[in-house]
């Protein structure tokens, strides 16, 4: 399904005045990862599960960062007329999660923060360095992201 | 691999997470990587004041259950479970994760699985990651709540199905539902750059809009429509064109002609590998007709063999590449407002059929956030 204003998409079951269980998926995920959840949980919330900005069918954003991310999350709860959701974030989903929470810390009635950390360190550390070359130096070495994903 | 799976992994939903991440665009890839350099919020989980559920997977080394642990002491209203026996939850979430390494305390390497796949003669070489044990997300900067040193009791294995962990009532308390309002799609303001993009108003914010990318979708939309209803339009051409085909070409071409009909084509045989085209789909406009229906054969049997496309698919996608409006086209007013409202009427607005972005928005709060505000 489709927002209003275009910009996202997303898979949603349940019923509309349910309460609103909203899904951000990892990564490497997509709205279509969410799919026996929306299914398990749809009997008793308006379960939803977003594509991503840039992701599936949703617009990318024109810069990315997890604040960016944030806003527009609240943008597509505002778009789906959710009020009060319970947001489960995995991964890069739960960061958004927690920044939301530090902009929005009213919004929700609950949230659920699966396989996330509070922080990623600075990004000159060596560490981060080598996360990030090891996961984009492939693609630079003209890998694509169907051959990386059987790696993982 | 098997560092990232449990025991008992569901074939199925590794299937899932393969093709999920196989479909992400790789320029988002890149760029949600870049965005986790910096992410700190370790200052405001104290802030945190819903009620919040930490869930960690047992085998998972890339955000470790005692780094969530460790988080769920500074969240005043946490609580911390791993899911290593909630099955659905772990089908999802736990198992099969490409988590980052967040904690940087037990970080691993791409793992490259003989899997039978086409693409396992040509696995990337092994990338290795240097650790650094000592980093630290809670370093000595932040305030601890209290913090009473048994979190390992936080680890005893639970017994609770996923009905009971993620439905528990208390974590839901009655409240009483806030309206919040929801904008309209319309376009206020339009106007072109370099005869390529369409910079728009709406109420959601600033839209940059791929002109070219932007009608491919709404053709592609359109056409698959056509084919479902059967509907047709046909602009008939004052001189009809003749065309002569390759034999392969021409056996395609007598293949598809009730489908190039319900497309607005109106063709019929002309001698031997010939073809005679009377009328054009009329979203094609002025275009040379043959040049329109030789592109559309070529994309079509490009496709082909690229893709497996089901027929209509495949042609409606052709059709659209080859009758959307070009880079450098220069619009009108009317024409810039109608192409950004109808691809805003799309069923998937944001890509081509072939999965580029069509748009990108620039949120009155992105705005905000450019000049510092």
């Amino acid at each position: 399904m489709i927002t209003k204003d275009g910009r996202f998409a997303y898979e949603a079951a349940g019923d509309l005045d349910a309460t609103p269980l909203i899904f951000l998926h990892g990564i490497g995920g997509a709205a279509r990862a969410w799919r026996q959840q929306l299914a398990r949980f749809s009997t008793q919330f308006r379960a939803i599960a977003w594509d991503m900005p840039g992701y599936g069918g949703s617009a990318p954003l024109a810069t990315v960062s997890i604040t960016a991310l944030a806003d527009v999350l609240q943008q597509f709860i505002e778009q789906l007329g959710a009020s009060k959701p319970i947001l489960v974030g995995h991964s890069i989903g739960g960061m958004i999660v927690q920044k939301w929470l530090a902009q929005f810390p009213k919004l929700a009635r609950a949230v659920v923060l699966a396989q996330t950390s509070p922080a990623f360190g600075k990004a000159d550390g060596d560490w981060q360095k080598s996360f990030i070359a090891a996961r984009l130096g492939p693609l630079d070495r003209g890998e694509t992201m169907k051959s990386l994903a059987p790696s993982w | 691999m098997k560092e990232l799976v449990g025991d008992d992994p569901d074939p199925k939903g590794m299937e899932l997470a393969r093709e999920c991440m196989a479909s992400v665009p790789e320029a988002s890839y890149r760029a949600m990587m870049l965005a986790l350099m910096g992410f700190d919020q370790r200052s405001t989980l104290k802030d945190i004041s819903v009620p919040t559920l930490l869930l960690s997977g047992s085998k998972d080394n890339n955000a470790p259950a005692p780094m969530m642990a460790k988080t769920a002491t500074f969240i005043p209203s946490a609580d911390a479970r791993y899911t290593s026996s909630c099955k659905a939850v772990k089908k999802a979430l736990g198992n099969y994760t490409i988590t980052p390494d967040i904690d940087g305390t037990e970080a691993r390497t791409f793992n490259p699985v003989a899997a039978a796949s086409p693409l396992s003669n040509d696995f990337p070489a092994e990338p290795q990651i240097k650790v650094n044990k000592h980093f630290d997300p809670f370093g000595a900067r932040v305030q601890r709540k209290q913090y009473d040193g048994k979190w390992q009791e936080l680890f005893e294995p639970f017994k609770r199905d996923e009905e009971e962990t993620v439905s528990n009532t208390t974590l839901f308390p009655e409240e009483g539902p806030a309206r919040i309002p929801v904008p309209e799609s319309k376009v206020y303001e339009c106007f072109q750059v370099n005869g390529q993009y369409l910079v728009a108003q709406t109420a959601a914010g600033m839209m940059v809009v791929d002109q070219q990318a932007a009608h491919q979708r709404i053709l592609y939309e359109k056409f698959l429509d056509q084919f479902s209803r059967h509907q047709q339009a046909t602009q008939q051409l004052l001189f009809p064109r003749t065309l002569e085909l390759s034999p392969a070409d021409f056996e395609l071409v007598i293949s598809l002609v009730d489908d190039l009909r319900m497309l607005g084509f109106d063709i019929s045989e002309f001698g031997k590998n010939s073809v005679i085209i009377n009328g054009t789909p009329p979203e094609a406009g002025k275009g040379e007709a043959r040049e329109l229906l030789e592109g559309l054969l070529e994309q079509y049997k490009l496709n082909m063999t690229r893709l497996k496309l089901d027929k209509h698919d495949n042609m409606a996608r052709s059709m659209a590449y080859q009758a959307a409006v070009k880079r450098g086209t220069v619009l009108g007013r009317q024409e810039m407002v109608s192409l950004v409202e109808q691809l805003l009427q799309c069923h998937i607005p944001a890509v081509t059929p072939a999965g580029n972005p069509t748009f990108i928005t620039f949120a009155d709060t992105d705005l905000a956030a450019w000049f510092n505000r």
